[in-house]
């Protein structure tokens, strides 16, 4: 990532390859594999959004590569934050995109005629899972605010006029991105404000972590226009929106993906790519898809459950360090991640040991330290002391405290929507605004079709037996084999299935319907030319192969002619 | 906008059985809708259905109106002790009913400054109209902002007050931002 990609946040690229099916180390030492079928996605800025009584709730996740010494984030805010700023976590992030991603899943049904079985079930889901994808000194009316929390410094700076604030931040050590001048002219007004953010001397890139802010607006919005100067072609943009209700992108499209894009036997490892060709279907390529709509129960409890942290007056008086670990990692305390910048601090890597260790050490930092109490204790008793109040003051302002807001929040709204969209510079033109609709309905994450194997006609084993394939639509597609569908060139078939306007009540208004256009390219699919009344062929076949009762001479029938 | 003194009388009136009131109809006086200062600070502003109100830059770069309620002393009773009323306000363009504005929070009043016996909201309601909603013009259009001043969530009679507007782009280096994003 460059200098001018890192500094501009709501407004963060990103070049990392974010997993968004995190590896967890759970307590035996091993890693849960990722959910097969749940495809990647890079997204460039994170952030979940709660609204309520006039008030919006930010969680920023920041995503930063580069130097601490230029690390800089600016945003435009309607208004001084209640509260200034507050840490987030990104336990948030990792719990709520795990919750709520779109996964596509093949159910292979094995009628009796097969010869091969999955799992010893005759006919059953099988969830497929090969290839899983990859003040200082500014003047009283212009600095608002200035404080510091966990690694940064911030300043909330009076935005009236673009010259004075950018000179200040200059003046100060804040680091602004080549480019900035030329879009923030629309976030200067009398009235104004920005927020202004950077580490605080002795802290690193490992010490960024997610913010919090809470003000005053009606609508939830993210400045995307400021992001264009340092922003990567199609970067991800996923916004969580928690409330009564659906959650809609007020001022931006709305694309109902073609599922027949998606790469479906590689459980959807093409699915960003489908996202960034289908919102680029829609004018100016302003378009989100939702991805889940529905209820907050799935993210209920997983960030603040009962007893989670354990005490406050109980861990500060813990003078031992493996026994401090210890009461962390009985008390749902995560290693990694920004624990680890924490725990640096006060439990250094026992010197000479062998790299793997080093590298390993914070994510088991209480049994590491406990066999070197063990080998040396006379070493470990001089060189593990620490002041056990002053780290569980840390833990409870950089961890603890954020963690169990973020839950809190799963307990105070019904609902949740997940939506995503990709967005060149060049497109990044609307701050995209986002409001609700109550009579819109749930949009469920896991998409499920199904694959019929033929095996009256001819059966080589799972991935070379033709079959039906039936898309979550009802459409369907006869296969030689599973591999025929990944390989099936479809670039004249549109990306979008429709492309609407959700409005704030009632139903969407069809802006593109791409219904009819889907229907004819399923002709001619897979060595098939199916007419349309051949592929409602295809449909009865698949039926009667269910049954039992899709005889030979049937399954000829409506392939045949076609050969 | 209406009258006050038609709603102290019917008020009375509204109160002199042993039933509980009905609610004020729409334009009773109990609540007025009126604009507010350009600078979002405190003060009614009288004005008449049809007004232009210039649309002010806020919001991350959005645009909105600001307004402000003023309420007769003797609807506060149904706000309870902390008299801090849960407001709906909903704006629709006039021709089609196309809904541009929701919003729900609660605010505060204060005694008007100018207006004895009667209550203000502390400080302007800013509207927010744009980014307008995809394919919708709001600016330059007539628009309706309903207001419903409840007690609370479950309050089956809120009162409700209605003010005609036409948002206006401002004048100045503004004007072409906004009139890129409050016409859908």
């Amino acid at each position: 990532m460059t200098r001018t990609t890192t500094t501009l946040a709501a407004l963060c690229s990103a070049t990392a390859l974010v997993m968004l099916a995190p590896n967890r180390a759970d307590a035996c030492g091993c890693f849960a594999p990722p959910d097969p079928s749940v495809p990647v996605v890079q997204a460039g800025e994170r952030i979940v959004f709660a609204h309520e009584d006039g008030m919006v709730t930010a969680h920023i996740q920041i995503q930063y590569q580069g130097d601490a010494s230029e690390f800089g984030w600016l945003l435009p805010l309607p208004a001084v934050p209640e509260e200034g700023l507050k840490l987030g976590v990104e336990e948030l992030f990792s719990q709520i995109i795990n919750t709520t991603q779109p996964k596509y899943r093949v159910d292979r049904i094995t009628p009796d005629s097969c010869e091969f079985q999955f799992g010893g079930r005759l006919a059953g889901s099988f969830n497929d899972s090969a290839q899983s994808p990859p003040n200082a000194e500014g003047g009283e009316k212009l600095v608002v605010l200035q404080d510091s929390i966990g690694p940064y410094d911030y300043v909330v700076l009076d935005a009236s006029t673009k010259d004075e604030m950018f000179d200040w931040l200059v003046e100060n050590g804040y680091f602004i991105p080549t480019g900035t001048e030329d879009v923030v002219q629309p976030y200067i007004y009398s009235g104004a404000y920005f927020l202004a953010l950077k580490l605080r001397k002795g802290n690193d890139v490992g010490d960024v972590q997610p913010v919090v802010l809470r003000y005053k607006a009606d609508y939830a919005m993210i400045p995307i226009v400021l992001t264009s100067v340092a922003a990567n072609p199609d970067m991800g943009i996923q916004v969580w929106v928690l409330g009564e209700h659906r959650a809609i992108p007020r001022n931006y499209r709305h694309t109902i993906l073609n599922e027949e894009h998606i790469d479906w036997f590689n459980a959807g490892a093409n699915y960003n790519d489908v996202v960034i060709a289908a919102t680029n279907e829609a004018t100016d390529g302003q378009s989100f898809v939702t991805e889940y709509a529905g209820s907050v129960e799935p993210m209920r409890g997983l960030l603040n459950y009962d007893g989670r942290f354990g005490s406050y007056e109980e861990i500060k008086r813990i003078t031992d360090a493996v026994e401090f670990l210890r009461y962390m990692r009985q008390r749902g305390f995560t290693f990694g991640g920004a624990l680890t910048t924490v725990l640096q601090a006060y439990f250094p890597v026992p010197a000479g040991s062998d790299p793997f260790v080093a590298d390993d050490f914070y994510n088991f930092p209480d049994a590491y330290l406990d066999q070197y109490k063990r080998d040396r204790p006379e070493a470990y008793a001089e060189e593990y002391q620490f002041d056990p109040v002053e780290l569980a003051d840390k833990l409870w302002e950089r961890i603890v405290v954020p963690t169990l807001d973020a839950g809190a929040l799963f307990d105070k709204w019904p609902k949740m929507t997940r939506m995503y969209t990709t967005l060149s510079p060049d497109e990044m033109t609307r701050d995209p605004v986002f409001s609700f609709n109550p009579d819109l309905p749930d949009v469920e994450s896991e998409h499920v079709a199904t694959f019929t194997y033929l095996c009256d006609a001819t059966q080589d084993g799972a991935n070379n037996t033709p079959g039906i394939f039936e898309l979550p639509d009802g459409r369907r597609f006869y296969l030689e084999n599973t591999g025929a569908w990944t390989a099936k060139n479809r670039s004249s078939v549109p990306y979008s299935r429709r492309i609407e306007f959700l409005r704030e009540e009632g139903p969407p208004t069809i802006e593109v319907d791409n219904s009819a256009d889907l229907s004819s390219s399923t002709a001619g699919d897979n060595g098939c030319a199916c007419s349309a009344s051949e592929t409602a062929g295809n449909g009865l076949a698949s039926l009667l192969a269910l049954l039992g009762l899709g005889g030979f001479a049937l399954t000829r029938r409506f392939r045949g002619p076609n050969r | 906008m209406r009258h006050a003194p038609i709603a102290f009388v019917l008020l009375a009136l509204a109160c002199s059985g042993t039933e509980p009131p009905d609610p004020p109809p729409p334009g009773s006086g109990a609540l007025i809708v009126g604009a507010g200062e350009e600078d979002g600070s405190a003060g009614f502003i009288a004005v008449d259905d049809g007004v232009d109100l210039v649309l002010q830059p806020g919001a991350q770069g959005g645009f909105h109106v600001y307004v402000n309620l003023r309420f007769t002393e003797a609807s506060l009773d149904k706000f309870g002790a902390e008299e801090k009323p849960l407001i709906r306000r909903f704006a629709r363009r006039t021709d089609a009913g196309t809904l541009v504005s929701r919003s729900t929070h609660t605010t505060t009043l204060m005694p008007a400054p100018d207006a004895e016996g009667m209550y203000d909201t502390e400080n302007s309601i800013p509207v927010f109209l744009c980014p307008s909603p995809i394919g919708v013009q709001v600016a330059e259009e007539r628009l309706i902002l309903e207001v419903e001043a409840a007690a609370d969530e479950d309050d089956p009679e809120p009162i409700i007050d209605t003010l005609e507007f036409v948002p206006r782009c401002p004048e100045g280096d503004q004007e072409e931002f906004c009139r890129r994003i409050c016409f859908g």
